[in-house]
């Protein structure tokens, strides 16, 4: 009797945690790592501004949004593209992890973040547009 | 009378008790906040701290810094580590990827808010969620919360 409830208690503390691992790999985004070459000429570091809000999908299928007029620096460059850093508020994604993120840009639009805690880089699903107001 | 004195006893007792709690608890970050130690050079600080009342109930849980233990969190306690700058992942367990993750410039100080699930009416709590808050919004948040002590190298 008390061994079957426990088994009945253990097939349910498995399944509940099988669901969390489900669950938590979903929310995960995909990341490679890369390695950045930073820029160390300070006359060469560019600015830009988004001209308005830029909508993205994370490869875990989460939207979110980049707030128009938010301000960013270049930091350097990755395989990927032109890396650049916020210069007013944090920005991060929100995977399994929050982790702090800065965009990647190439061809004119976002490809992804680079992601400075972690040293890697996750893609976008696809890549947008971005409205930026480029200064020098 | 010697129920009397009984009683006077238990009376000192708690008296002592509520004495010794009340030195352990450290001094709020708005007396500390301009008398922190300066950070060496090429270092930048991380702040932990948990903006919840301190009567909810719970296990304390290990925060690690790039896996190695730090301290725990406390309700209405924050506390500080000092690392050089460079690359962080900030998590409460070694087998997920929760947490927060940043980089840590020279001079720069980051702050980990942590918030305890609530599972209801019984005050317990269990998971942990972390953000990186705003330095504005932590230090305001930060004002009424006690110091509590990382933990020491080699010794978690």
């Amino acid at each position: 009797m008390f061994s079957r409830s426990l088994r009945k208690h253990g097939a349910r503390i498995a399944l509940v945690a099988a669901a969390g691992m489900v669950l938590s790999g979903c929310l995960s985004v995909s990341t490679q790592q890369v390695a950045l070459a930073p820029v160390t000429d300070v006359d060469s570091a560019n600015e830009l501004s988004l001209a308005r809000n830029v909508i993205f999908t994370l490869s875990n299928g989460t939207n979110q949004t980049l707030p128009a007029g938010s301000r960013w620096r270049r930091a350097g460059a990755i395989a990927q593209g032109d890396v650049y850093r916020p210069l007013d508020r944090n920005f991060v994604i929100q995977g399994r992890r929050q982790a702090e993120a800065w965009i990647v840009a190439a061809g004119g639009k976002l490809a992804g973040f680079y992601l400075p805690g972690e040293r890697s880089y996750t893609p976008l699903s696809h890549p947008v547009t971005l409205p930026v107001e480029m200064r020098q | 009378m010697s129920a009397w004195f009984k009683q006077i006893g238990r009376i000192v007792a708690a008296a002592a008790v509520l004495g010794a709690l009340a030195a352990c608890a450290g001094p709020r970050y708005s007396v500390v906040q301009n008398t922190l130690p300066p950070l060496a050079a090429g270092e930048g600080r991380i702040f932990f701290y948990q903006p919840q009342p301190s009567n909810i109930s719970g296990a304390q849980q290990k925060l690690r810094v790039n896996n190695e233990v730090v301290g725990r969190n406390k309700p209405a306690a924050f506390f500080y580590v000092d690392r050089p700058a460079g690359s962080y992942v900030v998590t409460n367990l070694y087998w997920t990827g929760d947490g927060v993750s940043f980089a840590l410039d020279e001079g720069q100080s980051r702050y980990v808010r942590i918030t305890a699930e609530n599972l209801g009416s019984t005050g317990t709590v269990g998971k942990l969620t972390m953000q990186l808050a705003e330095p504005e919004q932590a230090q305001a948040e930060m004002q009424p919360l006690r110091l509590w002590g990382a933990a020491t190298p080699g010794r978690p």
